[in-house]
């Protein structure tokens, strides 16, 4: 996972997060912030990678977490109330490549046991994506296989590696039932035949 | 922080089949943002004896370090993509690179090519096994092909001349054309 693309990619994801202490020489974090002393203030909100976000959420100064993260819209309750209805019409692609690492990721961050206002917690967005991507796996996916166009556009990352897998198992599938993987086809060329 | 540029080291990355050309200038801006933060963290370290600034100063160092720490693993990240996929090119490639594929690489891949070359020619001398070849047997004994590259008339080796010319589609020995397909002439359908 270390030398892993997608997992580096995934968590360059900006969040927005609040700072809960006053951060000496802050500014490196938030270069869009106009602050002449560099130091940052209890209270600035900015937008950070996820990976830092992650890093700041954990630890502490003074006894005081250095910031709070805010949850990602996109992993809010309107959007998990699409997916419950009908998961195969929603464009996750247009809110992160990599919807589902990351939504697991987030979920890992927050406790279990707490609810927040627009969000039903990390097991209920836990379940919301396993669905999701059952669903959309099933029906998406199957179909764009079976098609001629390769619509792959609406597809995360982890849905692309799926559907690449899918087509290559439908196109060993069809090779075997045709015997084309184990005959040895002696195929002339016409010019040979005309000859012979 | 430049999420921007070592983001777009990565996803060029993403975007082609085999490898794209060594982007020196991004990799060399991500060397220069590198060393000028570890400066930053040895001009905070300085700090450390005022009493005032002793503990402020903690968290900022700790998030610096994590940031530099990144750098290194996007840059390890693309050393290492590339270097494995030379390597499994290689090996899908019958032991060769064709020239295409060595016109993307750098100077010190092309280096790490030639050494890793070496190493398996040497492994195969000395245990006598052919491990670059390819040792899944074919089905087929004539192969679809479509040529790339104008390579004219060549003789099989039943003795029959065959017409290679650029744009064709044609029916054809493998063991004939093995040559033209490592190195990029002619392409298996």
């Amino acid at each position: 996972m270390y030398y892993n693309i997608d997992d580096i990619l995934c968590e360059d994801h900006l969040v927005e997060c609040r700072l809960e202490v006053d951060l000496y020489k802050g500014i490196f974090l938030d270069k869009e912030a106009h602050i002449e002393d560099g130091n940052l203030q209890r209270g600035h909100v900015m937008k950070l990678p996820f990976w830092m976000a992650k890093i700041m959420s954990e630890q502490e100064y003074d006894g005081i977490q250095l910031v709070q993260v805010e949850i990602l819209e996109i992993f809010e309750d309107e959007i998990q109330k699409h997916l419950d209805a009908d998961p195969t019409i929603v464009n996750l692609k247009q809110y992160s490549p990599y919807y589902y690492q990351l939504g697991f990721k987030m979920a890992d961050m927050i406790p279990n046991e707490i609810r927040l206002e627009g969000f039903r917690g990390a097991n209920k967005l836990r379940e919301t994506l396993i669905e999701t991507l059952k669903k959309r796996s099933i029906q998406v996916i199957f179909q764009l296989v079976q098609s001629k166009l390769e619509e792959l556009n609406i597809l995360t990352e982890d849905e692309k590696q799926n559907f690449y897998l899918s087509k290559g198992i439908k196109l060993q599938y069809e090779k075997w039932e045709q015997r084309l993987t184990r005959r040895q086809k002696n195929d002339i060329p016409n010019k040979k035949l005309k000859e012979l | 922080m430049d999420i921007h540029n070592r983001n777009k080291l990565l996803l060029d990355l993403k975007t082609s089949l085999f490898l794209p050309p060594f982007n020196e200038e991004l990799y060399e801006t991500c060397t220069t943002d590198h060393q000028k933060s570890i400066k930053e963290i040895q001009e905070i370290y300085k700090l450390r004896n005022d009493p005032e600034l002793a503990d402020k100063i903690k968290p900022i160092i700790q998030l610096k370090i994590k940031d530099v720490e990144r750098t290194k693993r996007v840059q390890l990240a693309y050393l290492m993509h590339r270097i494995n996929k030379i390597q499994s090119q290689y090996f899908i490639d019958s032991g060769q690179l064709s020239s295409d594929h060595l016109d993307q690489l750098s100077k010190n891949e092309k280096e790490y090519y030639k050494f890793f070359d070496q190493l398996v020619k040497k492994y195969e001398n000395d245990t006598d096994t052919k491990v670059s070849q390819n040792i899944i047997p074919p089905s087929e004994v004539f192969i679809e092909v479509r040529v790339i590259k104008q390579i004219g008339n060549i003789i099989t080796q039943d003795g029959d001349e065959l017409d290679l010319e650029e744009g064709t589609q044609q029916l054809v020995k493998k063991s004939d054309v093995i040559k033209f397909l490592q190195d990029g002439s002619l392409v298996q359908l």
